[in-house]
């Protein structure tokens, strides 16, 4: 019993560890970004490398949100013959809550896991020191960079994965459930507002800046050579996924 | 007996091995000589199965190691021990349970008689009574002898060395070499041994083969390399005289 | 274009990867004996590196399922009372088994990516293959058996927190009484069904994926990172796919 108790206080000492390093790294961070700090090409440079990286997945996971679902509102649509509803269920969850998440977790593993191994691997190979002896500072070169390009990626990929969601969902109401595009796409246009578009935004863009300080900071801080970069890369994807259940419940409550 | 015929070997595009062949007589030695990237390492995972060529044959003995699958390849491999170049120790277990892993895997002996085994192996590489270590607290020198031990726990007739003296010191050197002299004179077992060290490497040596780039530049008895005209194997055999 | 074609040989081609190592997985499961042991300590290790992310994840996942319902019912209805009710299926059927599968594909299946990975890298699994111990049947096979085993029960797990939190959120949002939260009216016997067989499924997909992921790392701790990356992306992708897949057939049987 004394052994739980030590083990699980031990593993709460981790979190605040984590929680505490993460929030020094975050106010350094913010230091650099208020004083309009970072590198513009090496900007430009991370966004395309991002977006490239990620685009097929995300649409990919976007069409499968969408279709998912299509099937949870279907059973509801079918048993009242609500078919004009379809367009409406469909968008209040895909656009707000099943969207966002699911290509927020994807991104994580995605592009946060690789930011995390590819800084893990520029430490632990002594990179990032040979930068600080050459007066660059990490944080402007490195971090601010793709802080930037994962926060605009991640909300621009939130846009592009309505779509192809919205498209998986109309084949898969069509080809399951029977249920017409046009009337589907005229029920969407009909009830789904603007304000549930924006409100899924808001949360990608959130999770943008979760994922980027997260996969930063844990890939700055490796230490231990090439195991201890596989335990950052794990315990990137980790944080990032409670981190991204925690700002949405936040902001769920926040924008009602 | 090991026989590779005219083997060749590519990875993406690239041409590593190309057309070489090899003999090496059973209960004879080997010697396996080149620079880095000249493709001996990979020898030893072709004559192991490990990896399989794209063109050529490789035998042990009457066994056609590379139209082997993974199934048929298990009673070759019991025959073989193989020392690898970066030890390769599991990481997860101790020196002892390393060490017995080849037997506990194949249920070839008794618990008891398994830690016996064990325990006489370690006094043979000169580490006695370091069972319950893990490899991560031993030297370079000292996972070189245990992989040499787990290598040779099930007494294989066949013994294939990767690079045993990369990166360790003359004096550790010199006392993996003299293991290795000692369990081939008590075992005579067929061997290939590869090495940059050819000082070192030669007393050991029935014949030597020096492979450059991927082709085999030489291959016979040490009196026929040391007779031998080739620039590549006179600045292996003589280091000290090459500019 | 180029770039998508490749992406897409990739993906062709760690399909095909896995699906061998699921082949020979299945195959020694019927050869050759399970070592109980090794089960037991891998059950234990999945259990105990995802066990506290499941609760935390599904926890927050539950209390904002029924904060979007509550929402919405007061908006149409002006009463939230139903929430429970209304949740309670889809948190079976589907966010309790997916989330759980992809909270395990992320925290496990990176676990066992970066092993295998770091195994391969250092010729570990060229050791294991010298000494009688193929790698699918020593590496795979364990993690396999144990994920079967422990991923309906962090399901079940997850459900549970899932609908605790809801309660939670519930009532201190919408004020509705546990009592009445805890409706399970709208819940059948194949919802419950439903859910056990998707987290079955990813109990056995995720460490195939991962294992082939990490048996197909090459070259240093840069192959280990890309293995790990590669393993929580496609055994994401692959929870999201069956989930539509057992989910589409679920929902064809129904109506």
């Amino acid at each position: 019993m004394r052994g739980l108790a030590a083990r699980l206080g031990g593993r709460f000492l981790d979190i605040a560890d984590v929680v505490g390093e993460l929030a020094l790294f975050t106010a350094a961070v913010a230091r650099a970004g208020v004083r309009l700090r970072g590198d513009g090409r090496e900007t430009w440079r991370t966004l395309h490398a991002v977006g490239v990286r990620s685009l097929p997945i995300i649409v990919v996971t976007a069409w499968f949100a969408g279709a998912i679902a299509v099937l949870q509102v279907g059973e509801y649509v079918v048993k009242y013959r609500a078919y004009e509803v379809m367009g409406w269920g469909f968008g209040y969850s895909v656009f707000r809550e099943v969207g966002p998440l699911l290509v927020g977790l994807m991104f994580s593993g995605r592009v946060g896991a690789h930011n995390t191994a590819e800084l893990g691997t520029m430490t632990v190979t002594e990179q990032v020191d040979a930068l600080r002896v050459l007066a660059i500072d990490p944080i402007e070169y490195l971090v601010m960079p793709r802080l930037v390009a994962m926060t605009v990626m991640m909300t621009l990929l939130n846009v592009v994965g309505d779509v192809f969601a919205l498209i998986g969902g109309m084949v898969t109401a069509d080809v399951l459930i029977g249920v017409d595009p046009y009337v589907f796409w005229n029920s969407f246009i009909e009830y789904v507002k603007l304000e549930d578009f924006l409100n899924g935004l808001a949360k990608a863009f959130s999770f943008g800046v979760a994922v980027g300080l997260v996969s930063c900071g844990f890939g700055l801080s490796v230490r231990g050579g090439a195991p201890g970069v596989g335990r950052a890369v794990n315990a990137c994807v980790v944080a990032s996924a409670v981190g991204i259940f925690v700002l949405d419940y936040f902001i769920t409550h926040l924008l009602r | 007996m090991i026989r590779l015929c005219g083997v060749t070997k590519r990875f993406e595009g690239a041409t590593v091995l190309d057309d070489v062949s090899l003999t090496v007589p059973t209960g004879a030695t080997l010697g396996l000589v080149g620079q880095g990237g000249a493709g001996k390492s990979l020898v030893l995972k072709l004559v192991c199965g490990l990896l399989r060529p794209d063109a050529g044959q490789v035998f042990v003995d009457d066994d056609e190691v590379s139209a082997l699958d993974e199934t048929a390849l298990m009673p070759v491999r019991d025959r073989i021990g193989m020392i690898f170049q970066n030890y390769a120790l599991f990481d997860y277990l101790t020196v002892g349970e390393n060490i017995a892993f080849p037997l506990r895997q194949r249920r070839a002996a008794s618990a008891d008689e398994i830690t016996a085994r064990v325990t006489k192996r370690l006094a043979q590489v000169h580490l006695p009574g370091i069972e319950d270590r893990l490899p991560a607290e031993l030297s370079g020198g000292m996972k070189k002898r245990v992989c040499l031990a787990r290598a040779t726990i099930h007494d294989p007739p066949i013994l294939l060395c990767d690079d045993p003296t990369a990166g360790l010191d003359p004096v550790t050197t010199n006392r993996i070499f003299a293991l290795l002299k000692a369990m081939q004179v008590e075992r005579a077992a067929t061997a290939v041994i590869v090495s940059h060290d050819v000082p070192s490497l030669l007393p050991l040596c029935d014949r030597l083969a020096v492979l450059d780039r991927g082709r085999r530049v030489f291959e016979g008895t040490c009196a026929e390399a040391e007779a031998s005209a080739d620039p590549l194997v006179r600045a292996f055999l003589h280091p000290e005289v090459t500019p | 274009m180029r770039a998508l074609l490749d992406l897409l040989g990739h993906a062709i081609r760690d399909a095909r990867f896995a699906l061998t190592v699921g082949g020979r997985t299945v195959y020694y499961l019927a050869r050759a004996p399970l070592d109980r042991a090794a089960v037991w300590r891998q059950a234990f290790e999945v259990g105990n590196r995802s066990v506290l992310f499941v609760l935390l994840t599904l926890g927050f996942l539950g209390a904002i399922m029924n904060l979007q319902t509550g929402f919405q019912a007061l908006r149409l209805f002006g009463d939230a009372s139903l929430v429970g009710a209304q949740t309670m299926p889809l948190v079976l059927r589907l966010f309790g088994p997916t989330v759980t599968g992809l909270m395990v594909a992320t925290r496990v299946g990176t676990g066992i990516a970066a092993e295998v990975g770091s195994m391969v890298v250092t010729e570990q699994v060229d050791a294991l293959r010298m000494s009688g111990a193929p790698p699918v049947d020593y590496l795979v096979k364990p993690r396999f058996v144990a994920c079967i085993l422990m991923l309906p029960a962090l399901a079940v797990l997850g459900v549970t927190a899932s609908f605790v939190a809801g309660m939670a959120v519930s009532y201190g949002a919408f004020q509705v009484n546990p009592a009445t939260y805890a409706n399970f009216d709208l819940v059948r016997t194949g919802d419950v069904f439903e859910g056990l067989l998707k987290a079955l499924t990813y109990g056995a997909v995720i460490p195939i994926i991962a294992g082939a992921a990490g048996l197909s790392a090459r070259g240093g701790s840069e192959g280990v990172g890309q293995a790990t990356t590669r393993a929580v992306v496609n055994a994401s992708l692959a929870v999201i796919v069956l989930d539509f897949v057992i989910g589409g057939a679920a929902f064809v049987l129904r109506t």
